[in-house]
């Protein structure tokens, strides 16, 4: 009986210990970005944002860390796994990937060599995840992107996915995209990738310094910068304010932002907050071509006025909504039309015609980026509603003589 | 034959989870693309008919399991003869699941661990399991059903809540027509997971309701088929048929897309449960009806005996069985369904079904007669 028990612990230890291949929490380095280079020599250069978990949780009880809450080391190598592995050997612990966050790709690698092919070990890896979200990095090195440090977040890449949330929702004029997305619009014969980009403000050098954040206004800023437009994979084009926030009209993703309008020689004279919008994209074939409407309903209050307007009147408020729709049309047509001269479908028309149509698209598949959606016909209606005017309805200021 | 009853509640929660298994984990009927949930229900609809089958060749052999009433059907020798190559099919597929089972637990978990010490360690488990004997598979079953539903729920729950759902990665329906779609049901999902409910004739005998055969066997292919083609649904239209269909996982990626509320996220545990309930079952099941079958094609009085060699033949042919798992899963494909499962799931049966049938009307004739 004795006996048995005694097996049966031996057994139970070193079956149910479960540390075969065990990592301490002080073996590894948490890797929270990752910057994709590539130098004059051809080859990639990595940056690794890692985490320096001592400095994190002292900030957190208020001590405010001395040192700064984020290492930076860099690797090169002919391919992505290679310079993971060449990273090693600057580093005391083991790389670990499973928390990366943000991966920042520079303006000449996806200018120059395209992204097509650089995502398959993070595809294919168990410890990437393929809802790491993805910027560029512009005017700057990728690099310089993960080595500057950001106020209020103690995590920069905390900070530019965060600051990349918010700006898509209060001002709609980027858009957050994962590993996920991009692969799937480059492997689409119907849809391109867009990548929202950021760039730096300020001397680069001092930003990776702890006194950066110490002061109250930053050496160095990180700051969201355009949307960059691929075609076949390449870097083609930036679009930027108008054109910027037509094109994430026309994709759907707008959540709440501000629209403004000129009004009697007044510049921005009425700003209306979107509160909540819906876009809806149809497809009809006429005579073996397709033709897209794009119907967008929006509504939201009105925030600021600068001109004696008369809120409490409907027809003014209807003049409003009347001209408000005219504008959005114009900057989503403006839009569309800057996709079909870059001829690259980022709204993922042909998609749409495949789903829909796939007979039709068989024909149309092979040359629909450069032939087919440059010509096409996209019909745009929209319809703003203006719901309230806040707490008040004539301006303080409308007596004013 | 052991002395056992189960309930024909515990008998559908077993069938349910058996079907499931390692169905639920992996990619199936993905030559239909975006039909793919199509072609599960056709395959489901055809199962039906493979149950009507099983449950006649029951009816004549009430309670004897699939390797003693071959004795009857097919004579002693040839009979035992075909109640081999059964055993055999039972332990090739148990373990094929075994491997399905390593590989995916080394390729997301443990990466440094060899494939034998994992697969060591759970095919332990499956061995006490199928020494215990029929009642306590089902018991467990019982169990850990609950939990499998449960989980299940709350993953539809997220998936719906955190808005990742966008169907128009199912468009376009029925893109080649109907055709291909049912061509996939009938080369593939149809046997895989469905078909393989036949291992159930060794456990039918066990029911203390033999009546309730037919409409547990149906019940639990819809409920499953149902579930199947709904999960498939939802992996194709959150991750798209492209990434699906290039995924050994494609529930797990789907799981790790889940982001809610900022800390509902990283949720790769519900996969590693199911998977390791699924799992357990199907080789369990597969396990045990090989195990009583060995026993009763060599005529020993006490199955349990052989619940360790035979679970040790397992372990080793899921090591042997490829090489790799691109090899494993082409297998499991290409050659699989056309060449294993067609001849003993359906033909063989209805070839049984045939026989059976006339030997019973000479038999009742015989009787009118006196």
């Amino acid at each position: 009986m004795n006996r048995t028990i005694f097996f049966l612990i031996v057994i139970g230890t070193i079956l149910l210990s479960g540390c075969w291949n065990k990592r301490e929490l002080t073996d590894i380095a948490v890797v929270s970005a990752l910057a994709i280079d590539k130098n004059e020599e051809g080859k990639y250069v990595g940056t690794f944002q890692v985490i320096n978990a001592g400095n994190i949780a002292s900030g957190e009880q208020g001590g405010g860390g001395e040192n700064a809450p984020i290492r930076v080391f860099s690797a090169t190598g002919e391919s992505l796994i290679q310079m993971s592995r060449n990273a090693a050997a600057k580093m005391p612990r083991q790389l670990f990937y499973e928390h990366v966050k943000l991966l920042v790709i520079s303006e000449e690698l996806a200018k120059n060599e395209g992204i097509n092919t650089i995502f398959d070990s993070l595809d294919r890896s168990p410890n990437f995840r393929i809802t790491t979200r993805v910027v560029l990095a512009r005017d700057t090195e990728a690099a310089n992107v993960v080595k500057v440090l950001t106020a209020i977040e103690k995590l920069p890449s905390e900070g530019i996915i965060k600051t990349l949330k918010s700006a898509e929702t209060m001002q709609g004029e980027t858009v957050t995209v994962d590993i996920h997305a991009i692969m799937n619009a480059l492997r689409s014969p119907g849809k391109e990738p867009v990548i929202s980009a950021f760039t730096l403000k300020g001397d680069e050098k001092s930003g990776e310094r702890i006194q950066s954040i110490q002061s109250t206004t930053l050496d160095a800023n990180l700051q969201a910068k355009g949307i960059g437009v691929f075609k076949e994979g390449k870097l083609i084009d930036w679009l930027e304010d108008d054109a910027a926030s037509g094109t994430v009209w026309a994709l759907n993703k707008i959540q709440r932002t501000v629209m403004t309008l000129d009004w009697e020689n007044e510049i921005d004279a009425v700003a209306l907050e979107v509160i909540r919008q819906n876009t809806g994209v149809t497809i009809e074939m006429i005579s073996g071509k397709p033709k897209i409407s794009i119907e967008i309903r929006a509504e939201g209050d009105i925030r600021e006025v600068k001109n004696q307007l008369d809120l409490s009147h409907p027809n003014i408020l209807m003049n409003i909504e009347k001209k408000l729709g005219k504008k959005l049309k114009t900057e989503i047509e403006d839009a569309i039309l800057r996709a079909q001269e870059n001829k690259s479908d980022i709204f993922g028309f042909g998609e749409m015609v495949y789903q829909d149509y796939p007979e039709e698209w068989k024909k149309i598949k092979a040359d629909w980026q450069d032939v087919h959606f440059p010509e096409l016909k996209v019909d745009v209606k929209t319809d703003i509603f203006v719901r309230q005017t806040g707490l008040r309805n004539k301006p303080y200021f409308s007596d004013f003589e | 034959m052991e002395k056992a009853k189960i309930s024909s509640y515990q008998l559908f929660v077993l069938m349910v989870l058996f079907q499931l298994g390692s169905a639920l984990l992996v990619p199936i009927g993905m030559e239909a693309k975006q039909d793919a949930w199509l072609a599960i229900l056709m395959g489901m609809t055809a199962a039906f008919i493979l149950m009507y089958i099983y449950d006649g060749l029951y009816r004549y052999n009430e309670g004897k399991p699939l390797t003693e009433f071959l004795k009857d059907i097919l004579g002693n020798f040839l009979g035992r003869f075909v109640a081999f190559l059964y055993v055999l099919y039972f332990v090739y597929l148990a373990a094929r699941v075994l491997r399905d089972l390593g590989v995916a637990l080394l390729t997301f978990a443990y990466p440094f661990t060899p494939l034998f010490v994992v697969n060591g360690i759970f095919i332990l488990v499956v061995i006490y399991t199928v020494y215990k004997g029929v009642e306590v598979i089902a018991r467990t079953g019982e169990l850990l059903v609950v939990l499998e539903f449960l989980l299940a729920v709350t993953f539809i729950i997220l998936i719906v809540v955190s808005g990742l759902i966008q169907v128009s990665n199912l468009k376009p329906v029925l893109e080649e027509g109907v055709l291909p779609v049912i061509k996939v049901a009938l080369k593939e999902t149809v046997y895989f997971p469905f078909g393989e409910v036949i291992v159930f004739l060794m456990i039918f005998p066990y029911l203390k309701q033999p009546e309730k055969i037919k409409k547990v066997g149906i019940g639990s292919i819809a409920l499953s088929g149902i579930f199947l083609s709904l999960f498939m649904a939802i992996n194709i239209s959150v991750i798209g048929i492209n990434l699906t269909a290039r995924s050994h996982y494609p529930l797990l990626t789907v799981i790790q897309s889940i982001e809610l509320t900022g800390f509902l996220e990283r949720l790769d545990i519900y996969f590693l449960v199911l998977l390791v309930i699924g799992m357990f079952f199907k080789i369990s099941v597969f396990a045990y009806a090989a195990v009583t079958g060995a026993a009763s094609v060599f005529s020993i009085k006490k199955p349990s005996r052989l619940a360790y060699p035979i679970g040790m033949v397992i372990l080793l042919l899921s090591i042997v069985i490829a090489s790799n798992y691109s090899e494993h899963i082409s297998e499991g494909v290409n050659i699989v369904p056309l060449y294993i499962h067609l001849p003993f799931q359906v033909i063989m049966p209805l070839f049984l079904l045939v026989i059976a049938s006339f030997k019973y009307k000479k038999k009742s004739k015989t009787a009118d007669e006196k």
